[in-house]
């Protein structure tokens, strides 16, 4: 059972250090590999010799011209699915931001669209089937699908709920679309290579900049550079091309994974000094026979140090290839949770003799510490056998408290003190099973919890975008048509650049204006306050942004909204789902120049919210809208936000249930392991409560006894202590599966199931143990003397 | 009288390496109750092997034992434990008293093990036996506070909780001084002055002179002096 546990032990910290190797290195390198952009930015219309002119802007390796246009794709008949079309210049030329061929053909022909392939689980069209796209004007355009890629540059579909596609730029302008911008990718120079020297100084005060801040010159430089060309400037941003975007989430798996190992590596240790004790137990009068007889330190050590290492050693090499595989299997999880590929293909040569060393290091690391300390008992004592099984009198004024307990229970609770290390071992473990059980069950009321909060704060059942402002009055009218509407609230949206003082190019952020009686919306504020008519530069921004862009409450800030320019400063953060949102009020719309009577976001609440009635009302309301020219591009419902919570759910409920299951029964293990130990420590004394009348069921109940105290007791810790990790697990999972943090809500009844489950666990783990101790035989048991 | 201990023909034989060794030859033996007899014989001549035998502790490999009227050989773990609980008392060499439990406690339970005593009367009794052997002052202790002489003490008082009619007690001096050796024959004759069965191992020809009955023991051959030819020499002297 031991080296089981040895073996488990091991195993589970070499497969999540490769796991957790493959993944640090090959997240980086899938990201890499893709050339991402340093700069991205939107200007008027360029030929493409025009785009390579850019090349020139000092600092700056190369430039792609790359277009994008948001649509929707149809993936079952009338259910849409917000998409990204990528517009590729030259399939077999790209040098930014590069997508690999997996699937189907490559490349795109004219006509054609390529998915990326992490949208494989939501369409449902066959390769050389059409797809129909819903451009934001309304109309309809179909492409065959005829390939899927890997872009490992793009946060993945299932998170971000954004299909990707690529097509051609000649499908693109046969479209005849009404854009007359460009949107521009540009990678600049390592820092390692040298800018050209500055030729005068009025070109070294534009030409050297800082290496760190190559990608903001070169962004900054393209407003003279459109300048001179007669061109327009929209906006450009600078992008972390060293870091892929969902790095944050691979570091909180990476945390989580290092927590896993951690664990392990402590379950593993505790499991080898219980099989270290058990083995001194019966040792310990060797040991003062060979001192006694002149043995010296070394030459007891030795048979010692060796027989551990060696067992060690076995346990790691049978553990090797499950280690391998599970640390594989870990890696390609998360792997696909951020849809990026293993290029590792092999493990690291040196991951296997360490893992030896390591199996072998630990064992005899512990072996050391436990048996030199059994060498350094006065001769005397270990002769005395069982010496280190006496009870001390200050334990027993502790349990004379407790003389109202029956007597066995009494005597298991007393034994518990006889070898504290060991029992507080057994506790810990007990402990770490009870906190995974817990962690799971209290995440997964807070997932539900967070699922419900969306119903409690957004109240609009429907919500429907529309192109260009609608006249409020003539929508209301518009609108009576439909009994089933309880209540409408209108907001306008608009794009706007956030510019931080003193940067010429920011961040492009929707920011919706809302009425000072805004209804559809309950705040539930994470810090500072919501919008008040008494601070109309005020804003409010969401979770996302606070956590991904790390803008706080007090920050200042420029906005630009068709051309008009005004200072803002962030008054709250809004825990919201979904991505990044910015609110502002009417009066700030005003400072604008916005007419607020004009709106183009319709927040409908119906009278019947049950999900069916949303899906329909919402799809009805599209057709309706189009048929009589509202310029409506998206209808969205808040069962969708739902489904994509609750579609999240059910992996992290079950991967956390995975995980407290494998916890507990290691915990048993660990119980188990641990009683057994005791019955061998105590087999003399067994044999005397069989002397002296003691049956089976007596001397099963001791060890029962002990086994359910033990897990009781880390029931109790668990329970103080299990909240702290639920809270901190809950608010990362939810930030890196949905980029939000879940309502942290304890579950209650976990409680006492889980005190339950250490009962369960008790009498499992003891029933084996107690039965080899009312096995054995009396005579022997005495005769171990 | 009448016989609580038979042994018919009981022997033990060891297998050692593929090779019979016979350590027990094939004994009878009848005790009667109210008998105080002495097993005496060299180390490794099979005094603990008999003992064992007739406290069921250990089984024979040929043969009878009956206590009680009982075949041992019968019965169950279990019930076997729970008989010897009743009917035998045993005192060990090295008194093996519980360690976590004080001295009135390791007597409690031993009652509370074989249900015999009604639970009322445990605590009382338990310390009456005590103050019998004499450690009354000692009941709160934990063994490892008290002296091997008063730990033998305890242990008597334990072998005794049930009441049993029979008490075995195994080379019950063997580590003790001369004093305490003297205390604890002293509470064994008491002990078969009461009317119980007691069976002491020694390997200490001293002292032999107040049992009734001397079995000597050698290569596992019992042979049995008649009480006058021991007793006559040392009354003599
Ligand atoms: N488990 C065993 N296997 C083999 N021989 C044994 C075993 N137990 C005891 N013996 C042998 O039986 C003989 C009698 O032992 P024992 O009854 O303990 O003697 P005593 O109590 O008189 O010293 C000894 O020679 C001993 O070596
Ligand atoms: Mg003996």
């Amino acid at each position: 059972m031991t080296l089981a546990g040895l073996v488990i032990g091991i195993s589970a910290v070499i497969g999540v250090a490769s796991a957790f190797l493959i993944l640090n290195d090959d997240l980086q390198e899938n990201f890499v590999r893709t050339t991402p952009p340093n700069v991205s930015a939107v200007v008027g219309e360029l030929t493409s010799d025009q785009v390579q002119r850019l090349a020139g802007i000092p600092g700056v390796e190369a430039v792609e011209e790359r277009r994008a246009t948001l649509v929707r794709l149809e993936i079952r008949p009338d259910v849409w699915f917000n998409t990204m079309l990528f517009v590729v210049e030259d399939f077999d030329d790209m040098r930014i931001a590069t997508i690999d061929p997996e699937t189907g053909s490559w490349p795109a022909m004219d006509g054609e669209v390529l998915i990326e392939r992490d949208g494989r689980y939501y369409i449902n069209t066959q390769f050389g089937e059409q797809m129909n796209f819903r451009f934001s004007d309304g109309t309809e355009r179909a492409l065959t699908y005829t390939g899927q890629v890997h872009d490992a540059g793009q946060p993945p579909t299932h998170m971000e709920r954004l299909i990707y596609g690529y097509i051609t730029r000649a499908t693109y302008d046969s479209w005849g679309l009404d854009n007359q911008y460009t949107r521009l990718l540009m990678t600049v120079t390592d820092e390692a290579q040298a800018l050209p020297e500055p030729q005068s100084e009025a070109a070294s005060m534009h030409a050297a900049p800082e290496p760190d801040s190559r990608a903001q010159y070169a962004a900054d430089h393209l407003i003279p550079v459109m300048d001179f060309m007669g061109k327009e400037f929209v906006t450009a941003s600078v992008l972390d091309a060293e870091n892929h975007p969902h790095k944050f989430q691979m570091v909180s798996i990476m945390a989580l994974l290092t927590g896993l190992m951690l664990t392990a590596m402590t379950l593993c240790a505790a499991l080898t000094i219980n099989l270290i004790d058990s083995i001194l137990t019966a040792e310990i009068r060797n040991i003062g026979v060979m001192k006694a007889i002149g043995g010296r330190h070394g030459q007891i050590l030795r048979p010692y140090l060796l027989g551990m290492g060696a067992l060690g050693g076995l346990a790691a090499m049978i553990g090797l290839s499950f280690a391998l595989n599970f640390g594989r299997g870990l890696a390609d999880i998360a792997a696909r949770m951020i849809n990026f590929n293993i290029l590792t293909e092999t493990d690291p040569i040196w991951l296997a003799p360490s893992m030896v060393a390591l199996g072998m290091v630990i064992p005899v690391l512990l072996t050391w510490w436990r048996v030199d300390q059994a060498i350094r008992k006065p001769v005397r004592v270990a002769l005395q056998n069982d010496a280190h099984l006496q009870t001390g009198s200050s334990q027993l004024h502790f349990t004379r408290t407790i003389g109202w307990i029956p007597l066995v229970p009494r005597m298991a609770l007393r034994n518990l003190f006889r070898s504290p290390r060991r029992t507080g071992l057994t506790v810990m473990m007990v402990v770490v099973g009870i906190i995974s059980f817990l962690m799971a069950a209290n995440i997964r009321s807070s997932l539900l919890d967070t699922v419900d909060a969306v119903d409690r704060t957004q109240l609009a059942s429907v919500v429907a975008r529309t192109r260009t402002p609608v006249d409020t009055d003539a929508m209301d009218q518009w609108l009576t048509r439909y009994d089933e509407i309880e209540s409408v609230e209108y907001w306008t949206t608009r794009m706007s650049e956030m510019l931080e003082i003193g940067e010429s190019v920011g961040r492009n952020q929707a920011i919706n204006f809302v009425p000072e009686d805004m209804a559809m919306l309950v705040p539930d504020m994470m810090e500072g306050e919501w919008l008040s008519a008494d601070r109309p530069s005020g804003i409010v921004i969401s979770t996302l942004m606070h956590i991904d862009e790390g803008m706080e409450v007090g920050d200042v800030m420029d906005i630009k909204v068709g051309g008009e320019r005004t200072s803002v400063t962030v008054i709250g953060v809004v825990k919201e789902f979904g991505g990044g949102a910015v609110y502002g009020t009417e009066a700030l719309a005003s400072t604008l120049g916005l007419d607020t009577e004009a709106s183009n976001a319709i927040l409908i609440r119906l009278r019947d919210r049950s999900m069916l009635t949303q899906i329909r009302f919402g799809r009805a309301l599209e057709t309706a809208m189009l048929a009589d020219d509202w310029s409506v591009f998206a209808v969205s419902t808040n069962s969708d936000l739902e489904a994509v919570i609750s579609g999240h759910l059910d992996i992290i409920a079950r991967a956390l249930e995975v995980v407290a299951v494998v916890m507990l029964a290691v915990c048993a293990l660990g119980l188990a392991s641990s009683t057994s130990v005791s019955v061998i420590e105590r087999t003399r004394e067994i044999g005397v409560l069989k002397a002296i009348g003691g049956r089976g069921g007596a001397i099963r109940g001791i060890f029962l006894w002990e086994a359910v105290f033990v897990a009781l007791i880390g029931w109790g810790i668990a329970t103080v202590l299990a909240p702290i990790p639920s809270e901190i697990v809950s608010t990362n999972f939810g930030i890196v599966m949905v980029q939000y943090p879940f309502n942290y809500k304890a579950e209650i009844w976990s409680i006492p199931m889980a005190a339950c489950i250490a009962l369960i666990i008790a009498i499992l783990a003891s029933i084996l143990p107690a039965q080899a101790a009312a096995r054995h035989s009396v005579r022997e048991a005495i005769q171990s003397v | 009288m009448s016989t609580v201990i038979q042994l018919q023909s009981a022997s033990k034989t060891y297998s050692v390496d593929k090779r019979d060794i016979t350590v027990l030859q094939p004994t009878d033996l009848t005790v009667e109750r109210g008998e105080f007899i002495a097993v005496t014989g060299p180390s490794g001549s099979g005094k603990s092997t008999l003992l064992n035998l007739i406290t069921g502790i250990d089984h024979p490999t040929g043969g009878m034992v009956i206590v009680d009227g009982q075949n041992f050989g019968g019965l169950s773990e279990s019930k076997l434990a729970h008989l010897r609980g009743k009917l035998v008392g045993i005192v060990f060499q090295f008194f093996q008293l519980i360690p976590t439990l004080t001295s009135l406690e390791n007597i409690v339970l031993a009652m509370d093990l074989v249900g015999a005593i009604p639970g009322g009367q445990r605590r009382k009794r338990a310390m009456t036996l005590l103050e019998q052997v004499g450690v009354g002052e000692q009941a709160n202790k934990l063994p490892s506070r008290l002296s091997g002489g008063e730990q033998q003490r305890v242990a008597i008082a334990r072998a005794l909780a049930n009441d049993p009619s029979v008490l075995i007690a195994d080379e019950p001096t063997g580590n003790l001084d001369s004093v305490n050796a003297e205390k604890v024959r002293a509470i064994f004759a008491q002990c078969a002055a009461d009317g119980r069965t007691v069976i002491v191992a020694t390997h200490d020809p001293r002292g032999l002179e107040q049992f009734d009955r001397v079995i000597k023991i050698s290569d596992g051959v019992t042979t049995e002096t008649p009480r006058t030819v021991v007793s006559a020499p040392v009354a003599a002297q």
